[in-house]
């Protein structure tokens, strides 16, 4: 599956305390991302805010409930809802995560770790590409944050390279979780970029993280709550520089700020991707 | 094998065993991190009941709140993905929680919020207009099933809540304690259009609206209540209905 036809610029996170403003903001190449999950309603106007804004803007459509690395296979009732909100919304972008949520019928709102085994990216893969399929869409697997190692833990740049081309899918690639990992369980950045097929990454996350140091070894927790931290903005430029420009976002969920802040944050990332769209440019 | 380490890790965020998942630990030292995951998944359900339930949280504060929701949130995780819909059944879980006995009215200001949130996602309807009953023959109107708009949620409350948690909603404090007596309230909240409204019924009212919500023509919902309730004026209660907006426009014309 080709990547999705998105110009390499800037978007921040939608949430609804920020509609009006998103309503009118006027940046060039502004995008919106928003969870699917919060817009699973029935009614209301929220989806009629949503409506509103896609008149004007870009959507991407950033899934956090699918687990897809869980043990079961992609909930028949939750690809429905998705694929309802894609005809709605016709999103430029959709994406969800290497991680699980769900066990039985009860579901953990989080993004809980895959174990990176053989048996676990056969489960990942099948259950991407029965997201694939339902949708009818190609799909952005975005790389997790992670605080720990499992026994039998193997490469995860290779367990995302090998889900690439068994299933077709795109990838996000997050540059604070792979900052995040850096810190907390030493992944090698310089190699884990190296084995990613950068072709495949067609978004970029930029979020804040939070250092708890009440465990001895400082730990870093992708908390989306904060602004983009000094060292994820300079792995950012690394990145831009190795694989060109991407559309990028910047991520926050909690703590939210004045929309105006946001921006500010968008348009640094935005500014560090027009140097390189022209030399993109100019090696074609 | 694998499916050890899922239902390991449900035990683990659940908060009922930590020592299976920490056992496959590469670094067996680092079995402290594994509460960032008990802590978000705890910590997602809490917060989507705050927002669910704000004047509940208001009426207690944030530091009550918090234990409260992660007690329903423990015999009632989520079943569905996504939050917005989270904490049906969470004004029984308040009724019945020991330390909120002194605020013995709070179930009710959670049945409030709960039915705000109901209405303010559902589906949408049309709202039945005056102009769309105006010129009808009285017989046809007494057959008339005009239910109640899609977003109604009719609510028997035990306690007179209303005002407070209408204040709350609007930004209006009055205190922790507003010492009320006990006597039932009866309050419809739907969402017409864009904004969910509410409004405190008299008993006739509220039993004539329940039997057009049961799909009852007028003439026999105004029948049923006038002989419960003989000071009722089933004219005025429409016309009431009609101007406020809150039976449904999908009715025969
Ligand atoms: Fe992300």
């Amino acid at each position: 599956m080709a990547l999705p036809d998105i110009p390499p610029v800037a978007g921040i996170s939608l949430k609804p305390e920020h509609f009006r403003s998103a309503l009118e903001a006027r940046a060039d190449g502004l995008w919106f991302e928003i969870h699917p999950e919060n817009y699973m309603l029935d009614g209301g106007p929220r989806l009629r805010w949503l409506d509103a804004i896609r008149e004007v803007h870009p959507l991407s459509l950033h899934g956090v409930a699918m687990s897809l690395g869980g043990p079961d296979r992609p909930d028949p009732q939750h690809l429905a809802n998705w694929a309802r909100l894609i005809e709605r919304y016709e999103p430029v972008l959709i994406s969800e995560h290497l991680a699980w949520s769900a066990l039985d019928d009860v579901w953990f709102p989080d993004l809980l770790p895959v174990p990176m085994t053989r048996s676990a990216l056969d489960r990942f893969c099948r259950n991407v590409d029965i997201m694939q399929t339902a949708l009818g869409r190609q799909v952005l697997i975005e790389n997790p944050a992670r605080y720990v190692r499992f026994e039998g833990d193997g490469d995860e740049a290779d367990f995302l390279a090998e889900t690439v081309r068994r299933t077709g899918c795109g990838l996000l690639l997050d540059v604070n979780n792979l900052y995040v990992g850096s810190r907390n369980i030493d992944l090698n950045v310089q190699d884990w970029l190296r084995r990613i097929p950068a072709d495949a990454i067609g978004e970029i996350h930029l979020a804040g993280h939070e250092v708890d140091t009440g465990l001895g070894e400082p730990l870093l927790i992708d908390t989306h709550g904060g602004p983009v931290a000094q060292p994820v903005w300079r792995l950012f430029e690394t990145v831009i520089a190795l694989i060109g420009p991407r559309p990028t976002l910047i991520e926050r969920d909690t703590d939210l700020p004045a929309f105006g802040e946001l921006i500010a944050e968008r348009d640094r990332a935005a500014r560090r991707l027009i140097p390189a769209r022209k030399s993109a440019v100019a090696h074609v | 094998m694998s499916r050890q380490f899922y239902d390991a890790f449900a035990d683990l965020v659940s908060g009922v065993a930590s020592e299976p998942v920490a056992r496959r630990l590469e670094r067996p030292g680092q079995a402290d991190r594994l509460a960032v995951y008990r802590n978000n998944v705890a910590s997602s359900a809490i917060e989507a009941l705050r927002a669910a339930y704000p004047v509940v949280n208001a009426l207690t504060g944030p530091r009550f709140f918090s234990p409260m929701a992660k007690a329903f949130w423990r015999g009632c995780p989520p079943r569905t993905r996504g939050l917005s819909g989270y904490g049906d059944g969470f004004a029984d879980h308040v009724a019945g929680y020991q330390p909120a006995r002194m605020l013995p009215y709070l179930a009710d200001i959670a049945r409030l919020d709960r039915a705000w949130l109901e209405a303010h996602h559902a589906v949408d309807g049309p709202v039945c207009r005056p102009a769309q009953v105006a010129m009808l023959a009285p017989a046809i109107l007494a057959d008339l099933t005009p239910g109640l708009h899609p977003s109604a949620r009719l609510l028997d409350l035990s306690w007179p809540v209303h005002e407070i948690w209408q204040r709350h909603r609007s930004g209006r404090s009055i205190g922790r304690d507003p010492g009320l007596a006990a006597q039932a309230q009866s309050v419809l909240v739907w969402r017409p259009y864009d904004e969910v409204r509410s409004v405190v019924l008299d008993p006739g009212s509220a039993c004539f609206l329940a039997r057009l919500n049961d799909g009852k023509a007028l003439a026999s919902a105004s029948e049923h209540t006038l002989a419960r309730y003989p000071d009722f004026d089933p004219a005025a209660a429409f016309g009431a209905a009609l101007s406020a907006g809150y039976l449904s426009g999908a009715i025969v014309s």
